[in-house]
């Protein structure tokens, strides 16, 4: 039995506009006193009509410009009908039949996948389950209720868990750099949906398992997890029931991440019937080709753009140029690092000074990058005082990071410290001839391999604190040791 | 696929989807009524709709959006105000999702 | 001084030049109330205490100073008892108000009560009220019609100077028809739905139900407009208080062949013939019209405000506000069970769908009419108010009694009742339908109407 994985996505990012979508509450919710941002319209109060956030439906066109999506010029939004405790309406209004955004796609790893749709539609409330007075009850916030959020559907193009955590890092580093949410999935700015089914290869026929569609999905490792899980638990079910796909046998099942395993959460998509039809107290809203042309123009150069930018213009390599584009933050603070002097020496440069000492400085201190504090002037006088022999590649790094944190130009520090690249030969020499008295043995294995001199070049730059200039360092070694 | 008559199955489908309870006593009386409607309203079906959009703005609007601009909410007392049971801040209501 | 029997314009006029104070206006009305609700039960909550309060302090510079008015029970007004004539609500107090009520308390109103009406609006006979029928002033053994029988009850019977009411598909003009007041349903998005709790959202449309034409006309005035808070309120053509015509030369009016039924009340069929002659002789031509079967209309509009319905009804379940779904009546249980079956996987092609289109067929139609003629007439009713009962154990009462006006409500079209004569004692209703955002004609025809007939001088013997 051959198994491929028919893997789909919905990711749902909350966007970051100032007001909800059908009103003018505060869309701020995280840690806010609960029900504190609600008013008649996002508590689904009697008598009470939606009127929909235009600027939320320009970030829905953003994004999916970004991710490559035909943008319809009229749209419209409808009702889906169902009842839950934090659905004030017991309707939530979203788009079906004309959503804002259609036919995209993204690349990972050279591989497409398409995106099917990218739609407006509103949050619910929070629900929070709790045993009250022996009694299991439910409390309800309603201050996230009535948020904007983004629907992004992919076709089922995708065929692993691995394959499926790349493209959710992918959609979330495009809706960063698009800049329209924080796409955080841990605080659930940024939330996910697999569905799942098999193609059984089996004596020449093909068969498909039933799809199940997984909710509370909190992580991407639990995604991938869950993946896995669904994957193994379908192909066993396969095995033995031999079901296969058909219109009415779709399931929801709920991630359990402490047991690590999917649960049937409700019976047959039959029963969800949502009785979907046109938002009636909503006029269609229309976008003509120039507003989205200008909508268009407000995007950012996208991760990819920038990565092949980088390689074209500054010839870095895939290794340096996709860890530096990876970050909209981190690229803005590189790019503002070398404006002074955007040549390919320049940018090598100061790649490597960020994705050494600076990134590690920033993982020590779980920090970003503050771009107020990366000085052009700075790195622009480091790069002459290398680029002159002044200061060592070495003694560069070191006297970067402290650059970053006091704000003081680089070049100074090197001189305070007293680490001003030492070319004068006669004073390596002197360091030279110590450090040959030093090492003994390892003179003895230069003797026996010339290529080791790496070690005794590093014994010189140590004693000279990284300042000596390190070719003249090999050349007067080699020379002494003759 | 216009049907007139209302099952009892038909009838406790949509119920299910009103989340409505019909007592038994009341259900046969109903689904004679509803089928008595949907039969009547089977008379969309004699006109030739082929080429007819449907309507769903009569006043030919369009484009009504607002700005993104924060405004007034309720208070937190003037949102819990009517509800028969708050706590701690939150609506209260039985638990609804038991997890297996 | 019985200030209640008074007109809104007088009633205006009276506070504005001091000849009697709001207080005085604001006690002859409750006193009329007190002595009348017994036998009408036409409010389901009574404001007497706020009211009084409020009449003892008047801003005389605004335009409706000092003037009690009836709101029908579907506005919310905040910290006011909304009950929507339902048992679900029956302890709902507004946490806002609608806006409306907020423009009539801007222009200095005062809300005297909040009158009865069928529950949700559902009906035709206000007979499906949690807290009973109210009953018609003409003749207390029938019905006042609905769903804003109350409002127009209250008015008919002098309780009140002048109340609101809304529409959907008749429930302002069919009242007034069946209790003989002026009742004007205004183009849809012409007065804004913010607050009013929701029936048919592509129909529903708050109006005035009043004493005379001009009454009404004022009432819009201060009602109507742009609200930023209603996405299908309608933001041109502001609503202006026409000049009235000398007579209607010139002016050529439709009269539906379809309109006058076979099982039409031969007294309503007299009184609206009479009215068209009436017409005539004031100089109009009458124009006889061949339109599309009212029946489509009453399927279209049965599906698609109780589809309507049954998405708006949702939101009621007992968790924020109000009673369970078990609190529900009949009638509001038939119409949730139908708007869902008609929505439901496997019948929204053949219902909604199909409504939707063949809506746009109705409409279509009377734009082709509007090119031979600028306003159409007829009766507003194809009976006199029916018996109390009339409703009971009836799958579709209400969408059949307005079969009259529900081509006109599915067209967004205004549309306004006048008493035009009476059959045993009760008051027959005429209607004229105009063009979108054309309600001006439509009083103007009234307004001419009326000032050449005494039927709206008339008033019950209570």
């Amino acid at each position: 039995m051959k198994i491929t994985p028919i893997i789909g996505l919905e990711v749902h990012v909350e966007l970051q506009t100032k007001s909800k979508m059908f009103c003018s509450c505060d869309a701020s919710h995280f840690h806010a006193t609960p029900n504190t941002h609600t008013c008649p319209v996002c508590l689904g109060l009697p008598g009470a009509l939606p009127v929909p956030n235009r600027t939320a439906c320009e970030y829905c066109i953003k994004l999916g410009l970004a991710l490559g999506c035909t943008i319809n010029n009229e749209t419209f939004f409808e009702r889906k009908n169902y009842f839950y405790p934090d659905l004030a309406k017991s309707y939530q209004i979203t788009q079906l039949q004309k959503p804002f955004a259609i036919n995209g796609k993204i690349t990972i790893d050279g591989q497409e996948i398409r995106i099917n749709r990218a739609h407006m539609e509103e949050d619910t409330g929070k629900s929070v389950h709790q045993t009250i007075d022996f009694e299991d009850s439910t409390l309800i916030d309603y201050n996230r209720s009535g948020v904007p959020l983004v629907e992004i559907v992919s076709e089922p193009d995708i065929t692993s868990p691995e394959m499926a955590k790349n493209y959710l890092l992918k959609i979330q580093q495009i809706v960063r750099y698009v800049g329209v949410s924080d796409a955080d999935i841990e605080k659930g700015s940024m939330r996910c949906e697999p569905t799942v089914n098999l193609k059984v290869e089996d004596n020449g026929e093909v068969f498909y398992t039933p799809m199940a569609e997984i909710k509370n999905v909190a992580s991407l490792t639990g995604v991938q997890s869950a993946i896995q899980f669904e994957i193994d638990r379908q192909t066993k079910a396969f095995e033995e029931t031999r079901e296969t796909k058909s219109s009415t046998n779709k399931t929801t099942r709920g991630w359990d991440a402490v047991k690590n395993q999917t649960f049937l959460q409700r019976e047959k998509e039959g029963s969800a019937d949502y009785r979907y039809f046109p938002e009636p107290d909503i006029p269609p809203v229309i976008f003509t080709d120039e507003e989205i042309g200008k909508i268009r123009e407000t995007l950012p150069e996208l991760p990819e753009q920038k990565f092949a930018r980088y390689q074209t213009d500054f010839g870095l390599n895939d290794y340096d140029a996709n860890l530096l584009s990876q970050d909209l933050n981190f690229s803005k603070c590189f790019e503002q690092a070398i404006s002074l002097n955007p040549t390919k020496d320049m940018a090598k440069l100061v790649a490597n000074l960020f994705l050494g000492s600076l990134k590690t400085h920033l993982n020590e201190t779980q920090e970003e990058l503050d771009i107020n504090k990366i000085n052009p002037e700075f790195f622009k006088n480091i790069f002459d005082a290398v680029s002159k022999s002044e200061i060592s590649a070495t003694v560069a790094k070191q006297v970067i990071v402290d650059s970053y944190k006091d704000g003081t130009d680089p070049v100074e520090i090197a001189k305070s410290k007293g680490l001003i690249q030492v070319s004068d030969a006669s004073e390596i020499e002197k360091i030279a001839k110590e450090v040959i008295t030093q090492n003994a043995k390892a003179v003895e294995d230069y003797k026996k391999n010339p290529a080791s001199i790496g070690f005794l070049i590093g014994q010189l730059m140590k004693a000279s604190k990284g300042s000596a200039n390190p070719t003249i360092a090999k050349e007067i070694l080699e020379k002494l040791l003759k | 696929m216009s049907s007139s008559k209302i099952s009892l199955d038909q009838l406790r489908h949509i119920a299910k989807l009103a989340r409505l309870e019909i007592k038994p006593e009341q259900e046969n009386y109903l689904a004679e009524q509803l089928s008595e409607t949907a039969a009547y309203i089977d008379v969309l079906g004699e006109l030739d709709t082929k080429n007819v959009e449907p309507t769903y703005q009569t006043n030919h609007l369009k484009n009504v959006t607002r700005d993104d601009v924060v405004g007034e909410s309720l208070t937190q007392s003037d949102a819990l105000s009517q509800t028969k049971d708050a706590y701690n801040g939150y609506f209260k209501t039985l638990a609804t999702i038991s997890k297996k | 001084m019985e200030l209640n029997k008074l007109t809104l314009i007088d009633a205006i006029k009276g506070i504005k030049e001091k000849k009697f104070s709001s207080t005085e206006l604001v006690s002859d009305c409750l006193t009329k109330i007190e002595q009348l609700e017994p036998t009408l039960n036409a409010f389901v909550t009574i404001n007497k205490d706020q009211a009084l309060e409020q009449s003892k302090n008047i801003n005389f510079d605004k335009p409706l100073a000092g003037i009690p008015i009836a709101i029908k029970d579907n506005f919310c007004i905040k910290g006011i008892r909304t009950t929507a004539s339902s048992k679900l609500l029956d302890k709902y107090i507004a946490q806002y108000t609608s806006t409306v009520v907020q423009k009539l308390l801007d222009a200095g109103a005062i809300v005297i009560g909040k009158t009865n009406m069928d529950a949700w609006a559902h009906g035709s006979s206000t007979e499906t009220s949690d807290y009973g029928p109210t009953k018609n002033p003409w003749n207390p053994k029938h019905l006042p019609g609905g769903s804003s029988g109350g409002s127009a009850a209250s008015v008919a019977s002098d309780e009140v100077v002048t109340s609101i009411g809304s529409e959907t598909a008749g429930s302002i003009r069919q009242p007034s028809a069946w209790c003989g007041t002026v009742g004007l349903k205004p183009s849809y998005g012409r007065v804004s739905r913010y607050g009013v709790i929701a029936m048919g959202s592509s129909m529903d449309c708050p109006g005035p139900i009043t004493k005379t034409v001009d009454d009404a006309a004022l009432l819009l005035s201060i009602i109507s407009g742009h609200d930023p808070k209603d996405a299908t309120s309608v933001n041109q053509n502001p609503w202006q208080i026409p000049t009235p015509l000398k007579d209607l030369k010139g002016i050529k009016i439709g009269l539906p062949k379809a309109y006058f039924p076979e099982q039409m009340k031969p007294a309503v069929k007299t009184a609206v013939l009479n009215a068209t002659k009436t017409l005539k002789k004031l100089g109009a031509e009458v124009i006889e019209l061949d339109v599309l079967d009212p029946k489509y209309a009453i399927a279209v509009y049965t599906v698609l405000q109780r589809s309507e319905v049954s998405s708006n009804l949702a939101r009621f379940t007992g968790i924020r506000y109000g009673e369970p779904r078990s609190a529900f009546g009949d009638e509001a249980i038939r119409r949730i069970m139908l708007g869902t079956y008609t929505l439901s996987s496997g019948y929204y092609d053949a219902y909604y769908l199909q409504a939707q289109k063949v809506r746009t067929l109705i409409i279509e139609d009377f734009d082709k009419q509007f090119q031979k003629v600028d306003a159409i007439i007829g009766p507003t009713s194809p009976t006199t108010a029916l018996a109390l009962g009339a409703s009971e154990g009836q799958s579709m009462f209400g969408e059949l009694e307005d079969m009259l006006v529900e081509p006109s409500t599915l067209a967004g079209l205004p549309g306004i009742s006048i008493p035009c004569g009476f059959g045993d004692g009760l008051p027959v209703g005429l209607q004229i339908i105009t063009p979108q955002l054309r309600e001006d004609l439509a009083v103007q025809i009234a307004k001419l109407f009326e000032s050449n007939t005494d039927y709206h001088l008339q008033h019950p013997k209570l």
